[in-house]
C-alpha cells in the first residue's frame, strides 16, 4: 500500500506542472471555448448612403463622439456613419496617418509628412501641434567641429489615447510605442524591441480600453494588449507562439489595425489574411468576417461601435480603397446572448 | 371652419398619466398667469378647468384676473444632426390637427417618478415654498426627455430638457415671465448643428367678450403679429374686434448659453417665420421643421397692411437660434426667453426692457428693501403697531447699497381688499416728502421699534395692517422707487376693550340683542358672531340657556384684548336657538365670578 505514495505524488506534480511547462506565451484558444456560436458580420447593403471616395487609406476611427473619421490620401474627414460628409475641415495636415479622440472629444492626428501631431477641438478648430522628431536623437555628428545633433524621423503606424489623455504613438521604423502627453512632452515607452510579448515589431495600430493599450505587432504577426500602468505587463496576446502567422483561425498575417469594444472584444485587421478576427475579452477566437465579393480584399484598418455590434472595415485591393459596414446579426427573437 | 379639437388635450392627457404629466400650474406673483408644464409647452389650450370651481385655468392671462388671454400654447422645438447623418427634431407642440395624430409633435415626457413633475421654489423667507436656492419669487422647475416613451414617426434626439421659469412682484418685472431651457443630449455621440426653437401660438382676446366663442374658430381670425428684429422681440395684438382685449403680448429671446457661457446673440442666427395653422402639423417632415430653425432669413409681419394685401393667414409663428456646432454628452445649452405684456406698444417695449436687463443681470434684480417685522396689539377703539429698523441695514440685492427712504403705514377693514395708505415716513433728504422717520420706543419689549397708534377704529370688526418699506429707486435706470410686498407683514386684529379684572366693570355684550346678519357677520354659517367685552386677561366663559344647560364654555387667555367672539355654535356643534342666554365669567387671576345676559333673535 506504502508504494503507491510516491506515485500518485509524482503524479500529482506533473500533472500540476505540466502543462505551464515550455508555455512562453497564452495559446489561443481552440474552439469557441463555450461560447454561442456568433455568425459572420454582414455587409450593410447600399451603405454608404452618400458615395464616399477614398484613396490610399491610412486610418478608419470609429470616435467617441460617434462620427466616422478616415485618414487617407486626401487628408482627414469626419463622417456621418450613414457615409454623408460631415461640413467640416481639419486644416493644416498633409499625410494624415491616425487619429483618436480625447475624452473631451479633442481629436489628436498624426501626421506622417509634417512629423507632427496636430490636436483639433470637436469644431476643428486647431488647439495644439507638436513634432515628433524632436523625441529621440538619432546620433550626433561633427560638423566644422561642432556636435551636429541628428534628430531621428518617426514612421508613425498608430495613434490611442487614454483615459488620462496620455498618447501613445506606435513607430514602424523603430519598433517603438511611444507615451507623451497632449503638450507634446515625451513620457514614457511603452513597448520597444524585441521578440517577446511585451516586445513589439513594426507597430501599426493601437487601440486602448480598460488600462491596457491593444497594438497590432505586424512584423511579430501578433496582437499584443499591454498595460498602460508599470510595471508593464501583457493583458492578452492574439496569434500563436511563432512570429511566422499563420492563416488558421486565431492567427495573423501582417495585422495591420485592431479596435476594441466597450466588453473587451478585440477586432483584428488581418491583411495577410483577407479578414477581420473578432476575439472575446479573454482572446478566445469568435468569428472572422470577409469581404463577401472579393476574399482577397485586405483590410486596412477596421472600426468597431461601442456595442460591437458593427463594424466599419477599409478594404484593398488592385480596385482601389473603399468603405464597408458590417452588422452582427440578430437570431430572431433575440441577439445571440450579448457579445461574448 | 378651424379645427379646435376639445378632446385633444384630454386624450393627450390620458395618454401620458403613466408620466405624470402635469398642466395645472401657473404662475401667479406677477401680473402674468401662464401655465407651465412638465412636458415641454407652456399655456393649456384654453381647455383646462380648475375641478374646485370649474372656472378655466389661465393658458397665458394678461393683466392677471382680467380674463384676457394671449397663449393658446406653446414650446420648444429642438433640432440637430446626430452623427448618423440623419436631421431630427423633437417639438414640444405643433399644430394638432385630430386626436389620434395628438401625441405626434407633443414629444417631450416626464419620467413616471412622483418627484417629476413642477417644483416650486421661491425666494420669498415668508413663502411655503421658499428655498435658499431660488432664483426668483417664483420659480418653477421641470424636467422632460424626449426618448422616454415610442412616439409615432418620432425618431429622438436623445434629449434631456431642464425647464426653470422665473416671476416676480416687483412693480417693474411683474409684467414678464422667464423661461429657461436647458438642454442635454443624454445619447451616445454628439449632435451637431443645433437650433433651439420656441413655438408659440399668440392670440389675444378676452373670455367675457367672447363668451361662448371663445376659443373657437373665429376668436383666432383677429391676431396681428410683428416681429422687431433688433430686439430678438415678437408681439402680438388683436386687430381691435376684441375691445377688451387691448393688451399686447410678446416673447423674447433673451440669451443662448453654451456651458453656462453666454453666447453673443449677434454671433449666432435668429430667425422669425410663421406658418397658417395646420401647415405644421405632425405629418411634416422633420427636415422641414428644421429647415425652418434654420433658415436665417425673416417672414413679414402681419399687420394690417399685410392682411389687407394678402388675406387673413392666420399664422403660428416660431422664433428661433443657432447654429449651436456641437452638443456632446458633457455639454448643455440652454435657451432662455420671456413672455412679455404690456398695456400698450410703449409698455411691452419697457417691460421687454426690463426682461432683458433681469436676465443681463444673472436674474439679480433691484429689489425693495425687506418688510420690516410687525406686531399691531389692539385696544379700544384703537390699534398699536411696532415694527423695527431692519430695512435700514438691508443693502439693495442688486446694487449692494443701501438705498431704504422709508415706510409706509397701511390698514384696510375686512372684508374689503383695499388698502388705505393711512401714513409715509421718508427720511430728510433730497428725495420724498422728507416728513422723517417716527420715534422710536425708549422701554418696553419693543424698545428702539417704531411705534404708530391708529385711533377710531371700530371695536369688534377685523382690521388688517401692513407696514412697507421702499428705497431711494434709480432716476438714472428709470427705476422707481421699489417697495416691500404688503402681504409680507400683514397682521389682522379685532380691536376691543383691553383686558380687565376691575370688580366695577362690568362684561358686555355686543350686539345684544342679536339679529341674524348683524354688521359683525361674515358669510357663512359660521360666520356669525356675538362678541364679550371686559374681560379679564385669563378668564373661563360659560354660556347658559334659561332651562340652566351649559351651551358654550370659552377659554379666553389674552394680554392685549379684553374682547371674545362666540360663533353662536355651541360645544356639541349646532347653531343655538332663539332666547335668552346667561355668561358667567370666572377671572383666573381673581377667582371673581361675574354675570350677564344676552339675547339671541334668529
Amino acid at each position: 500500500m506504502r508504494t503507491g505514495g510516491p506515485i500518485l505524488t509524482a503524479f500529482l506534480l506533473t500533472a500540476a506542472l505540466l502543462p505551464g511547462c515550455g508555455r512562453k506565451y497564452p495559446l489561443p484558444p481552440v474552439g469557441n471555448a463555450g461560447m454561442p456560436p456568433e455568425s459572420s458580420y454582414v455587409r450593410v447593403e447600399g451603405w454608404p448612403e452618400v458615395p464616399v471616395a477614398v484613396q490610399g487609406v491610412r486610418d478608419l476611427f470609429l470616435g467617441r463622439d460617434g462620427f466616422l473619421y478616415v485618414a487617407d490620401a486626401q487628408g482627414l474627414r469626419r463622417l456621418y456613419t450613414n457615409g454623408a460628409p460631415a461640413p467640416v475641415t481639419f486644416a493644416g495636415l498633409q499625410a494624415p496617418v491616425a487619429v483618436a479622440q480625447a475624452p473631451d472629444f479633442s481629436l489628436w492626428v498624426v501626421d506622417s509628412a509634417l512629423q507632427e501631431i496636430h490636436g483639433f477641438s470637436l469644431s476643428a478648430e486647431p488647439i495644439r501641434q507638436f513634432a515628433i522628431d524632436r523625441w529621440l536623437i538619432a546620433r550626433v555628428d561633427t560638423v566644422n567641429g561642432q556636435p551636429d545633433t541628428v534628430w531621428q524621423s518617426i514612421v508613425p503606424g498608430g495613434l490611442t489615447v487614454d483615459d488620462q489623455f496620455r498618447l501613445y504613438l506606435s513607430c514602424r521604423n523603430l519598433d517603438l510605442v511611444l507615451v507623451c502627453d497632449t503638450a507634446g512632452r515625451l513620457l514614457d515607452t511603452l513597448a520597444g524591441p524585441g521578440s517577446g510579448i511585451l516586445n513589439v515589431a513594426e507597430p501599426r495600430g493601437l487601440d486602448y480600453w480598460n488600462g491596457a493599450v491593444y497594438v497590432a505587432s505586424t512584423g511579430h504577426n501578433w496582437v499584443e494588449a499591454l498595460s498602460v500602468d508599470t510595471p508593464r505587463t501583457n493583458l492578452l496576446h492574439l496569434g500563436g507562439t511563432s512570429h511566422a502567422g499563420d492563416t488558421a483561425a486565431g492567427f495573423f498575417r501582417q495585422p495591420v489595425d485592431v479596435s476594441v469594444d466597450t466588453t473587451g472584444a478585440v477586432y483584428v485587421a488581418d491583411y495577410g489574411n483577407a479578414r477581420v478576427q473578432k476575439f472575446s475579452a479573454s482572446g478566445a477566437f469568435i468569428v472572422e468576417t470577409r469581404n463577401p465579393d472579393d476574399p482577397t480584399a485586405r483590410p486596412l484598418s477596421c472600426a468597431t461601435t461601442p456595442d460591437g455590434m458593427t463594424l466599419y472595415i477599409a478594404f484593398h485591393s488592385d480596385q482601389g480603397d473603399w468603405l464597408e459596414k458590417y452588422t452582427r446579426p440578430v437570431r430572431p427573437g433575440g441577439n445571440e446572448g450579448g457579445t461574448p | 371652419m378651424r379645427p379646435r379639437i376639445p378632446a385633444l388635450l384630454l386624450l393627450l392627457w390620458v395618454g401620458l398619466l403613466a408620466a405624470k404629466t402635469d398642466i395645472t400650474h401657473y404662475t401667479k406673483i406677477g401680473n402674468l398667469s401662464l401655465t407651465i408644464t412638465n412636458f415641454g409647452m407652456v399655456g393649456n389650450g384654453f381647455r383646462v378647468y380648475d375641478p374646485a370651481t370649474g372656472r378655466p385655468l389661465p393658458s397665458l392671462e394678461y393683466p392677471r384676473h382680467s380674463g384676457t388671454e394671449h397663449l393658446y400654447r406653446g414650446g420648444l422645438w429642438v433640432g440637430a444632426v446626430n452623427t448618423e447623418g440623419d436631421t431630427l427634431v423633437t417639438t414640444g407642440v405643433v399644430d394638432a390637427t385630430s386626436a389620434t395624430a395628438g401625441s405626434e409633435g407633443f414629444e417631450f415626457y416626464p419620467t413616471p417618478a412622483d418627484s417629476d413633475t413642477i417644483r416650486i421654489r421661491s425666494s420669498l423667507l415668508t413663502s411655503p415654498y421658499y428655498s435658499p436656492d431660488a432664483v426668483s419669487e417664483e420659480d418653477f422647475l421641470a424636467t422632460f426627455y424626449d426618448n422616454l416613451q415610442p412616439v409615432p414617426n418620432h425618431v429622438p434626439l436623445d434629449l434631456k430638457v431642464n425647464l426653470r421659469s422665473y416671476g416676480w412682484s416687483y412693480p417693474f418685472a411683474d409684467d414678464f415671465v422667464i423661461l429657461t431651457y436647458t438642454v442635454h443630449h443624454i445619447g451616445a455621440g454628439v449632435l451637431s448643428d443645433l437650433f433651439l426653437g420656441m413655438y408659440a401660438e399668440l392670440v389675444t382676446g378676452n373670455r367675457d367678450f367672447w363668451g361662448d366663442q371663445f376659443g373657437r374658430t373665429p376668436f383666432f381670425q383677429h391676431k396681428r403679429l410683428v416681429y422687431l428684429d433688433s430686439l430678438h422681440l415678437i408681439y402680438e395684438r388683436n386687430d381691435g374686434f376684441d375691445t377688451v382685449a387691448t393688451q399686447y403680448m410678446g416673447l423674447k429671446l433673451l440669451g443662448v448659453e453654451f456651458n453656462g457661457r453666454r453666447l453673443p446673440l449677434d454671433s449666432l442666427q435668429v430667425g422669425f417665420h410663421w406658418w397658417s395653422w395646420q401647415d405644421m402639423t405632425g405629418s411634416v417632415s422633420d427636415l422641414q421643421r428644421y429647415q425652418l430653425l434654420s433658415d436665417t432669413t425673416r417672414d413679414p409681419d402681419v399687420d394690417d397692411e399685410y392682411v389687407a394685401e394678402h388675406g387673413y393667414p392666420d399664422p403660428i409663428p416660431l422664433l428661433s437660434v443657432g447654429p449651436v456646432t456641437y452638443l456632446s454628452p458633457a455639454d448643455s445649452v440652454q435657451l432662455v426667453v420671456a413672455f412679455v405684456g404690456g398695456e400698450n406698444l410703449n409698455h411691452l417695449l419697457e417691460n421687454a426692457s426690463w426682461a432683458q436687463k433681469a436676465y443681463d443681470a444673472h436674474y439679480i434684480l433691484p429689489g425693495p428693501p425687506p418688510s420690516p417685522r410687525l406686531t399691531v396689539i389692539p385696544g379700544d377703539h384703537r390699534a398699536v403697531l411696532y415694527w423695527d429698523r431692519s430695512p435700514e441695514t438691508a443693502p439693495d440685492p442688486s446694487t449692494g447699497k443701501l438705498d431704504f427712504e422709508g415706510y409706509r403705514v397701511y390698514r384696510r377693514q375686512l372684508p374689503d381688499t383695499n388698502w388705505i395708505l393711512l401714513k409715509e415716513y421718508d427720511r430728510v433728504d433730497s428725495l420724498g416728502f422728507n416728513v422723517g422717520l417716527p420715534d422710536t420706543v425708549d422701554t418696553g419689549a419693543f424698545r428702539g421699534w417704531y411705534r404708530f397708534v391708529d385711533e377710531g377704529i371700530k371695536n369688534g370688526f377685523v382690521y388688517e395692517y401692513a407696514v412697507t418699506a421702499f428705497d431711494q429707486g434709480d432716476p438714472t435706470i428709470g427705476l422707481p422707487p421699489l417697495e416691500s410686498a404688503l402681504r409680507n407683514n400683514a397682521t389682522r386684529v379685532v380691536p376691543g376693550t383691553p383686558p380687565t379684572s376691575a370688580p366695577d366693570k362690568e362684561i358686555g355684550v355686543y350686539p345684544n340683542p342679536y339679529h341674524l346678519s348683524s354688521a359683525f357677520d361674515t358669510p357663512g354659517a359660521y360666520g356669525r358672531q356675538i362678541r364679550f367685552y371686559n374681560l379679564p386677561r385669563r378668564a373661563t366663559l360659560y354660556i347658559y340657556n334659561l332651562a340652566g344647560n351649559l351651551v358654550k364654555t370659552i377659554e379666553h387667555d389674552d394680554p392685549y384684548s379684553g374682547e371674545e367672539a362666540w360663533n353662536l355654535i355651541s360645544d356639541r356643534g349646532f347653531p343655538v336657538a332663539t332666547g335668552l342666554y346667561i355668561l358667567v365669567v370666572k377671572d383666573h387671576d381673581t377667582g371673581r365670578v361675574k354675570r350677564t345676559k344676552f339675547l339671541i333673535v334668529k
